[in-house]
């Protein structure tokens, strides 16, 4: 079951309300009054007063502004003097794409284990004499952990017969696949921007919100209120999110502006393509395997790797085969791409095949910004262009089994759905030995693929059904062996 | 028979991306006992569902009675006890 998280709902609370702003064009005046509405004194605070819930919705703000909170000029920085600020830029954010709002964070535990009631002071005293660092004492006749001295290593708690013990873990830090995360020395969380592949979990995990992208969204409404061409390029995770068809997302895309919406998806044929032939043309050379190198998180992570990086496709994205046509096309236009991820936006902007990116998330709450019901566009405008087998990108298996529908001879595909440590490392082992029991390794960060990305809406098997229905995609229950459970 | 529970899920716009999206896969979760006596289906709008409203998002109906801020749980909640008001267990 898929869980509510108020922390995920304030962040759509705040883009919703600064976009609405920012259309009225009424952002500088106002957006100094969005704290006081969203968090009045009559509520019950989230933190210990309304006034710190308040600087942390501010600062909260910033990243929505486009603006990173490490940025922080001086603390009596008002909203509106960064709305100001973010008006009058030329271009879009550059640089870390990830803000930590340390004021939100920092309360999570330092130490990951804690002693509860249910400690009976036993005779055996199990934690005390079982700790590693003598960092259990009996105070008033119940085990108490210095979290001073504790290395979180989990013996009590293995060694405590009354479960007495729980672990509890720092959300944002557990999530992460490669260990970018670590505490400061005032235990706020810091990411590390050399290991960070943009996989966003951490987004998704904290229980505070404390973690936020910066965006773009200022840039793309100016964008759309100018005279200039606007295009959206959909990804193709983006038809499962909403309760619509793609053609109706088109007309809802439209009446925000855009002069125009392209399928991603059209460049993914291009990719199959080319990407079939150059398996093909390795297996020729003698090579064992081959994996994909659409997802932008993974090729954060190959970047790593070196091991690897050999044996990772060549073949250009589904979103630069697209671009490479408009830009001929449509020269002068502002090419808007649709992300389901923070990657995907990084890769974007770092490769110029986008000038502005726009996560489905966002793009929701534009669209309740704008008045514009996403359900009630018109069904049946210029329809969907792409194959089943391009529009299957969006989920995990759909490269492979676009390949595979080809009916390569001896063509041999596993999928990793879904990244892990251990999954890592297993896939380095399989590098270093140059051997691997599949001969291609369709390779997504995300479990469910990109209908799972970081900034997505809808839950993964609710957007990859709506997406077999009505795009015939083979979905996350197609025919291709995962890595977990195959022999590899 | 009885009639049907009705359960009305807004999938507007403004409650879809408030949370509403996590009640996509409601019907997964219904007891298998109680699917015969319940009918689920999309609306795009709900009484008071509108963006600046009193009541906060997403919002189910049930039986004509709204629930707001609703979740799984709550809204399996709300069913049972149709079900029971219908003297069905």
């Amino acid at each position: 079951m898929a869980f509510k998280s108020n922390a995920i709902l304030t962040r759509r609370e705040v883009m919703r309300r600064i976009s609405a702003l920012a259309l009225k064009k009424e952002l500088v005046e106002k957006i100094d009054r969005i704290v006081l509405t969203m968090r009045p004194r009559s509520n019950v605070p989230l933190r210990c007063c309304v006034y710190k819930d308040r600087a942390v919705l501010q600062y909260k703000m910033m990243p929505v502004l486009g603006i990173a909170v490490e940025e922080e000029i001086d603390e009596l920085m008002r909203p509106k003097d960064y709305a100001r600020v973010a008006l009058q830029r030329q271009e879009p954010v550059k640089g870390a794409l990830l803000s930590v709002v340390g004021e939100a964070c920092s309360s999570c535990p330092q130490t990951n284990y804690l002693v509860t009631n249910v400690c009976q002071g036993c005779e055996g005293r199990f934690c005390v004499l079982n700790c590693p660092k003598k960092a259990i004492e009996m105070v008033d006749g119940y085990a108490r952990i210095k979290s001073d001295d504790c290395i979180n290593c989990g013996l009590c708690k293995k060694a405590c017969p009354f479960h007495a013990i729980v672990y509890i873990p720092v959300p944002c830090i557990d999530t992460c696949p490669v260990e970018a995360i670590y505490k400061d020395e005032y235990g706020r969380a810091v990411i590390d921007h050399s290991k960070c592949i943009l996989c966003g979990r951490c987004i998704q995990a904290c229980p505070y919100g404390a973690i936020n992208e910066r965006s773009h969204l200022l840039d793309i409404i100016r964008s759309l209120q100018s005279k200039e061409e606007t295009i959206a390029l959909a990804a193709p995770s983006l038809a499962g999110q909403f309760r619509a068809t793609y053609p109706q997302l088109k007309t809802a895309l439209v009446r925000l502006g855009f002069t125009a919406v392209k399928e991603v998806a059209l460049g993914a044929e291009e990719t199959i393509a080319h990407e079939a032939a150059e398996w093909v043309e390795r297996m020729e050379k003698g090579e064992k395997f081959m994996t994909t190198s659409c997802c932008a998180s993974w090729m954060n992570l190959v970047d790593r790797m070196e091991e690897i990086k050999p044996f990772v496709s060549e073949t250009p994205t589904p979103l630069d085969y697209t671009v490479r046509r408009l830009r001929k096309e449509y020269p002068k236009a502002r090419l808007v791409f649709i992300s389901p991820c923070v990657a995907k936006k990084a890769e974007a902007l770092a490769q110029k095949s986008a000038d502005l990116v726009l996560s489905v998330e966002e793009l929701g709450t534009l669209f309740i910004a704008a008045g514009v019901e996403v359900s009630q566009g018109d069904t049946n405008v210029n329809g969907v262009e792409a194959s089943s087998a391009a529009w299957g990108f969006a989920t995990s298996g759909g490269v492979a089994s676009s390949i595979l529908v080809k009916g390569i001879e001896g063509f041999n595909p596993v999928r990793v759905n879904g990244i892990s440590t251990s999954v890592i490392k297993q896939l380095a082992q399989t590098a270093k030995r140059g051997e691997c029991d599949y001969n291609f390794i369709e390779v997504m960060v995300c479990e469910g693929g990109c209908v799972n990305g970081c900034n997505t809406l809808n839950s993964p098997t609710a957007a990859s059904s709506q997406m077999v229905k009505e795009l015939g995609i083979p979905g996350l229950k197609c025919a291709i062996p995962e890595w977990e459970t195959a022999k590899k | 028979m009885a009639d049907k529970i009705l359960v009305e899920i807004c999938v507007g716009t403004y409650a879809w991306v408030m949370g509403g999206s996590k009640l996509a896969d409601l019907e997964e979760y219904i007891p298998a006992e109680w699917r015969s006596y319940v009918e689920v289906k999309g609306v795009i709008s709900l009484p008071g569902c509108d963006e600046e409203g009193s009541l906060k998002p997403p919002f189910v109906a049930v039986d004509g009675k709204i629930i707001e801020s609703a979740t799984i749980p709550l809204v399996l909640d709300e069913i049972k006890k149709a079900l029971q008001n219908k003297g069905i267990k």
